[in-house]
């Protein structure tokens, strides 16, 4: 029941932050379809949705940026107002707390990441609406770019718990995920599971250090 | 609490590594000298007069000078000269290795990526457009679709069979010969090696696709099929682009150059390639007297040194003229001992300074070099030697350091923190004293005097 609370929670500090994403996704798919209103700043046109870059392209500039808000809005902000001392207040350790509310972030991120996506890929699936003909196995490349995005969330979750200067240490956490998604976008062809072998190793290492953070880290 | 704890020195480890990298990389590059050797290359003008062209990095500057005419002076160019190019004529086959398929497989299946194209540079009367579909992987099958660029509509799917409305099945869809590319370009873009590719402007209207059976040419605006090539010209190889003298489509095929027309419906003129360079790639000029002019580079390893090679061909296949020695260059331009000084500064860890290093160039240098992949790898290894022992000294000193620290501090040293510092050298110490809280209360420099007695002060 603490864990729905949790998500509820976080669910309400990050509605802001999921109109502003959604209202940004809505905007750059009318965009890719034509809108002249969009177009009239910022060509999006694509002739072949999620094969051509232009979609790849939207994704990876409004939700990578979103996800690293999301790391730190729930980390940075809650130090502003408090909640971190209410929050690790609840009879329950620190560590499962702090988890969960990483967790909560990570559902609510992949789920309005995923939206316009799949929204957008009903839309032109549509006959008539595209000029090609729509298989779902065309959006593959998408998703691989959508797994990559807790990454970022994580880094940014792991800067922000982080009590080291904003000049010094408390930044190279967003330089390991650069380099993560670097890696996992350029080089995932070593061999067959390479992509997925990175792509756990990468969360696996975020996850670990986001709860070394929570130990070490004085949140009075 | 080990896990989290290497963990987030790793973490910090890589993350400042890339900061460190790019900061000290930016700050080397005002300090990394220009090449010094010019580089000269053949050129033509629009009335197909051959030129020698050089450029100075050192200077910034382009020189030209006659072909005809080796004993003038160079003289610099201006604008408002015409503008100079060859025909790249690269192998199919060495293309395909190089750029091995860029869809990953996933649990054993060929996502189906990059499989389509669209053309942005055609624009047809009819404002139709047209795309390659793959639908399989291995072996490459696909399909053309026309689609009306104004309504969406599409209309009409190409395959075997020629144009229809119906959908092509898996059976009349075309097999193609590679798959490393697939794609549908437009005219004149420079692209290497393909399956696809379509001539698309108001004189070419046909896409050629390079089927495991032959070579199939597609009227794109009727969609009608038609066989260029039979069978036996399976490894042959299609590159266009325009001809200054003339507009012109060249093939290039196992032992000959072929040229068409605008109409294509005739053979053009064809040229004898030298038996030499039937296996590599190679550049071509077609000269204002109806010659062509190869031009490719060779090694010569004792000296390492690459040398253009230029020769012009007539039509009945007859050497013309030779030049093997317009201009010899470094062939493989190995860093000089700053650079490797540097790249041992920019990223000073065991992990990035030796063994993919020796993979990397091993690999790269073995097709320029002309030797196996294990001899480039020594050869690298031991033109390297100094990087990597200056990041294994780099490492060395880090491990003292870091061993000092912990000491004085009365801090434990464990396994995982070694391995970290041995691997990762430099941004692994600084990670580690960032990881490893001191207290400075506990530091042990120099241990406290016993006392011997009291001093009065009268």
């Amino acid at each position: 029941m603490w864990m729905i609370q949790i998500f509820y929670k976080e669910l309400l500090s990050l509605r802001p932050l999921i109109l502003v994403g959604l209202a940004t996704f809505t905007v750059a798919l009318m965009g890719m379809q034509g809108s002249k209103a969009v177009s009239m700043i910022v060509n999006l046109g694509s002739p072949a949705p999620f094969l051509s870059n232009n979609f790849l392209t939207v994704y990876f500039f409004i939700a990578y940026p979103l996800a690293g808000l999301f790391g730190y809005w729930t980390t940075l902000w809650e130090f502003g107002r408090g909640t971190w001392l209410f929050l690790l207040h609840r009879p329950r350790p620190v560590t499962q707390i702090i988890f969960v509310k990483m967790l909560s972030v990570l559902i609510l991120l992949m789920v309005i990441t995923a939206m316009p996506a799949l929204i957008f890929a009903w839309y032109v699936s549509r006959p008539g609406v595209e000029v090609l003909p729509f298989e779902w196995r065309f959006t593959f490349e998408f998703w691989r770019f959508w797994l990559l995005t807790p990454i970022v969330y994580l880094g940014a979750f792991c800067s922000g718990l982080s009590d080291g200067r904003w000049y010094g240490s408390r930044l190279l956490p967003i330089a390991f995920t650069v380099a993560a998604i670097f890696f996992c976008i350029a080089f995932p062809f070593f061999f067959p599971w390479s992509f997925w072998i990175a792509q756990v190793i990468f969360l696996w290492l975020l996850v670990t250090t986001a709860m070394q953070e929570t130990k070490t880290r004085d949140f009075s | 609490m080990i896990a989290s704890r290497f963990s987030q020195a790793l973490v910090l480890s890589i993350g400042f590594a890339l900061v460190w990298g790019i900061g000290v990389a930016w700050c080397f590059t005002m300090f990394l000298p220009s090449p010094t050797e010019p580089y000269t290359s053949l050129v033509y003008d629009e009335n197909g007069q051959l030129y020698l062209q050089k450029y100075s990095e050192q200077h910034r500057a382009q020189f030209i000078k006659r072909w005809d005419a080796p004993e003038a002076t160079w003289k610099p160019t201006k604008y408002g000269d015409p503008q100079l190019s060859a025909i790249d004529l690269s192998e199919t086959k060495d293309a395909d290795e190089a750029n091995p398929e860029w869809s990953p497989v996933v649990f054993g299946w060929h996502a189906p990526l990059n499989t389509l194209y669209p053309s942005d540079a055609h624009h047809d009367p009819a404002g139709t457009i047209y795309y390659f579909v793959r639908t399989r992987h291995s072996p490459v099958v696909g399909y053309l679709v026309r689609v009306d660029q104004t309504s969406h509509r599409v209309l009409g799917y190409v395959d075997q069979n020629g144009i229809s409305l119906d959908y092509p099945s898996l059976e009349a869809q075309f097999l193609f010969e590679s798959n490393s590319y697939n794609a549908i370009l437009p005219w004149g873009n420079r692209y290497d090696g393909g399956a696809v590719f379509i001539a698309q402007n108001q004189l070419f209207n046909f896409a050629f696709l390079k089927l495991k059976n032959g070579i199939v040419q597609v009227n794109v605006e009727t969609g009608e099929l038609k066989e260029v090539y039979p069978p036996s010209y399976l490894s042959a190889n299609c590159f266009n682009s325009f001809n200054a003298v003339n507009e012109r489509l060249y093939i290039r095929l196992e032992d000959k150059v072929l040229s068409y027309d605008p109409s294509l419906q005739e053979f053009g003129a064809s040229w004898v390639i030298p038996t030499e360079i039937r296996k590599s790639d190679f550049r071509i000029i077609e000269t204002n007297s109806s010659n062509l002019l190869f031009e490719w580079a060779s090694l010569n390893q004792k000296k390492d040194e690459r040398i253009f090679h230029n020769v012009i061909v007539s039509n009945d296949g007859s050497v013309i003229e030779r030049r093997d020695n317009i201009k010899s260059m470094a062939a493989v331009s190995q860093s000089s001992f700053r650079e490797r000084m540097m790249s041992a500064v920019v990223s000073p860890a065991m992990i990035t300074d030796s063994i993919p290093i020796l993979a990397m160039l091993g690999g790269r240098y073995a097709s320029i070099w002309g030797i196996s992949k294990w001899e480039a790898m020594w050869r690298s290894f031991r033109e390297s030697l100094d990087m990597v022992l200056v990041t294994a000294l780099i490492t060395v000193i880090c491990l003292t350091v870091f061993t000092v620290r912990q000491h004085r501090y009365g801090l434990r040293i464990v396994w995982w923190q070694i391995s970290l510092l041995t691997v990762l050298g430099f941004p692994a110490l600084v990670a580690l004293v960032i990881t490893e809280p001191i207290d400075r209360s506990k530091r042990l420099l120099f241990a406290k005097p016993e006392q011997a007695g009291i001093e009065v002060f009268a």
